[in-house]
């Protein structure tokens, strides 16, 4: 430790730590300075009005928490649906498999869709008269049918099911780094052990891919707290305000020009990504060193 | 160690929300549809001694279907005479209110901007004295008819052309297939029931009733805003009393009213199955197919059917208009505020786009412009000759003769929230909303930007 001192000294840091300090650190504080002011477009006095932002926020009268709720929701359901899809498929095309490189492209084709083009298009697969209804009533299913991005909870899950095939692909190319980071020799091992697939995935595989499940786990959550585009193409947040999500509701402030209480918001979700983002990535690491 | 990994994770942890979050401050252009026009070589001269920059580009944003082609057509000419360029960024009508407020907002706007004009409006929506050039020295603004200047002026200055047709054919109305309905032995509705009587005897012989196109956010709200002339008359001073923060929305037992009896055309399946996805764009092609009876348009929809589908079965004679009889309204419902250009004042081509504004309002290219567009039958502009239009005189001779001005001109804080109504007008027919928590969301919209604003009537 001491020839690293020697080698590096403290002020090295002094540049990034600037940078850092007026392009990170300063702006978050600035921002959590205006969500506690009534700064609006409408007035070029800003004024001080303490915790009013956050308690419209938090007020039953609003809606806010549902949107905070959402987004909580969504983050957590294609989390775990894109952990354990592209879980899967990296396991799949990680074998010796017939055109892998095809299907591996195949799958990681969306990811590089813009979500415009992908909003867009599946708006009109899932329309009354669309692609899917079309296909399920060929085969039958009539009874199956029904309006995708409208009726009950189906527009939730019609977001969570275009993003989870839109961002699998490249979950699985991160499993599929990890796992050709395991040495063949374990599951040789394994083998003359004469261990079946489970018990190589539970004892060999899922233990060795943790630094991937730290890394994916970490991106999901960030985009899932972050979500946006796919929700404002597809439903906007509707039908009503039934898919809002944090981000869809800051962008309407501010498109109303309610800064202040978007600057709040932008706060409050800053804080929850801060805190969850630190305690996963702490247990994560837990589990890695352990 | 374990410390430093800590810290490590803890600065990483922030250091990618703070970038999560500082990126959100950004807002990028989403334009669905850019239009770039070149030259054409033929065309009239421009007459303006202003200025001219050659080889430059003005940014017109315009929410879906309200930039005309023949104006487009003006822009060639006007391109091919200046050299500027007119580049149209036609956003979709849904994303429109959010993408100029935030664009406006992060002083990012586009040079000129097309959008709602209103007397009640303009604050809310553009805040001309922030945001919007000051056109009262316009040569034009001397020609612009009252009281059509009220909706595009603050304060007492001009900040909006408003070139669109502010008449009686403007006006939302209740569009028949004339055919459909003589096969059918009917009478165009002039009550709600008569209304519910012709929809279901449609639907009993497989015609859809009315075609809806709910997809586009901004249509399926027409008849909510449209009768508010209608609820005005039951009501008697609603609009001064809204104004006034006297009253509210959710306890108007007919504006109650109105979004039940729209609600229950859903319900009872007269939009027909495909509403919710049904697009405006192909309003044309969905009534020239004679598998709907009616829709609410304008008055002028039978001349843009066949402008738009020569080859219609149906020819615009074939199309009349009525009143929309909800509340078993007889008034003809007016609006004298409409779509507007406005020049952002703090973009890079100010004097251009003082230009291209100057050059649309010649009366000769309004004349033209007037003439092309099968949609209008008058600009709110003297020394241009109106068309006649024979659908809107028989629309006022069926009606009680009366106007009223509809409630997005009338009553404060409405016309911004108008996309945010439809999305809660879509939960309404998908039986996610109450029709009383409809009305209690504008009132609760209308109370934000009011506060904001520190209206006086919502201060005491």
């Amino acid at each position: 430790m001491n020839i690293q001192k020697k080698i590096y000294p403290a002020y090295f840091l002094f540049g990034a730590l600037l940078l850092y300090v007026f392009l990170y650190v300063l702006p978050s504080l600035v921002g959590m300075y205006y969500s506690f002011t009534d700064w609006s477009r409408f007035d070029d006095t800003v004024r001080f009005i303490g915790w009013d932002n956050y308690k419209s926020i938090f007020s039953s009268d609003e809606n806010y928490l549902r949107y905070i709720g959402n987004t909580l929701q969504l983050t957590v359901v294609t989390t775990i649906l894109k952990t354990v899809l592209g879980l899967g498929l990296a396991l799949i095309v990680g074998q010796k498999l017939w055109g892998k490189n095809f299907h591996r492209a195949v799958i990681f084709l969306p990811t590089v869709l813009s979500f415009l083009i992908t909003g867009l298009t599946f708006q009109s697969i899932l329309a009354p008269s669309g692609l899917l209804n079309s296909f399920l009533r060929t085969f039958g299913l009539d009874s199956w049918t029904r309006n995708w991005l409208y009726e009950g909870n189906w527009p939730f899950w019609s977001i969570y099911g275009i993003d989870v095939w839109k961002g699998m692909g490249y979950i699985m190319t991160i499993f599929l780094a990890g796992l050709m980071t395991i040495s063949k020799d374990y599951y040789e091992a394994a083998d003359i052990d004469g261990a079946h697939f489970w018990g190589k995935l539970r004892y060999i595989t899922l233990p060795l891919l943790l630094p991937s499940f730290a890394v994916t786990t970490v991106l999901n959550l960030v985009y899932g707290l972050r979500v946006f585009d796919i929700v404002y193409v597809l439903t906007q947040g509707g039908p009503g305000d039934q898919t809002e999500v944090l981000y869809s509701v800051i962008f309407k402030l501010f498109g109303y020009g309610y800064y202040g209480l978007g600057t709040a918001l932008s706060s409050l979700m800053f804080v929850i990504m801060v805190v969850i983002g630190y305690f996963i990535i702490r247990l994560l690491n837990k589990e890695v060193e352990a | 160690m374990a410390n430093i990994r800590k810290a490590l994770s803890m600065a990483t942890c922030v250091l990618t929300v703070a970038a999560v979050t500082a990126g959100c401050g950004s807002t990028n252009g989403n334009n669905i549809d850019s239009v770039s026009n070149a030259p054409s070589p033929s065309g009239n001269t421009a007459s303006t001694d202003q200025p001219t920059k050659k080889n430059m580009t003005l940014t017109v944003m315009a929410s879906q279907d309200q930039i005309m082609d023949a104006e487009v057509e003006l822009a060639k000419t006007f391109e091919a005479n200046t050299g500027i360029k007119i580049d149209y960024q036609i956003v979709p009508s849904d994303q429109f209110t959010s993408l100029i407020g935030a664009k406006l907002n992060s002083g990012e706007g586009p040079d000129v901007i097309v959008t709602q004009g209103g007397k009640l409006t303009l604050k809310s929506t553009l805040d001309p004295e922030k945001n919007l050039e000051d056109l009262s020295g316009e040569g034009w603004v001397s020609t612009l008819k009252k009281p059509f200047n009220e909706g595009v002026s603050y304060n007492g200055k001009v900040y909006g052309l408003p070139l669109w047709d502010l008449g009686g054919t403007s006006s939302w109305v209740l569009v028949y297939n004339k055919k459909i309905f003589s096969e059918q032995g009917l009478m165009p509705p002039k009550t709600y029931d008569e209304l519910l009587d012709v929809s279901a005897k449609l639907s009993e012989n497989g015609i859809t009733p009315i075609y809806e196109a709910g997809s586009d956010g901004w249509h399926h709200q027409l008849p909510l805003l449209e009768m508010g002339p209608r609820v005005e008359e039951l009501s008697g001073g609603l609009y001064d009393k809204l104004n006034a923060n006297e009253t509210l929305l959710a306890d108007s037992p007919e504006m109650l009213k109105l979004v039940e009896q729209v609600a229950a055309l859903v319900e009872k399946g007269y939009y027909g199955k495909e509403h919710f996805s049904n697009t405006y764009a192909d309003a044309y092609n969905a009534m020239s197919s004679g598998k709907f009876a009616m829709i609410f348009d304008r008055s002028n929809f039978g001349n843009e059917l066949l402008a738009n589908k020569p080859d219609s079965a149906y020819k615009a004679e074939d199309f009349g208009a009525v009143v929309m009889p909800f509340l078993d309204n007889q008034t003809l419902n007016v609006n004298p505020q409409g779509p507007s250009k406005f020049v952002y004042k703090n973009g890079k081509h100010v004097a251009e786009a003082k230009q291209f504004l100057a050059y649309l309002a010649e009366p000769s290219n309004m004349q033209t412009y007037l003439d092309q567009t099968s949609r209008f039958s008058e600009l709110p502009f003297e020394g241009v000759t109106p068309k006649k239009n024979a659908v809107l005189e028989e629309i006022k001779a069926g009606s009680n003769g009366q106007e009223g001005a509809v409630l997005q001109a009338g009553v404060s804080y409405i016309d911004p929230q108008w996309m945010d109504i439809g999305k809660d007008l879509t939960a309404v027919f998908s039986g996610k909303l109450e029709p009383a928590d409809l009305l209690k969301n504008i009132d609760k919209r209308r109370s934000q930007q009011a506060t904001a604003q520190k209206d006086p009537a919502w201060s005491k």
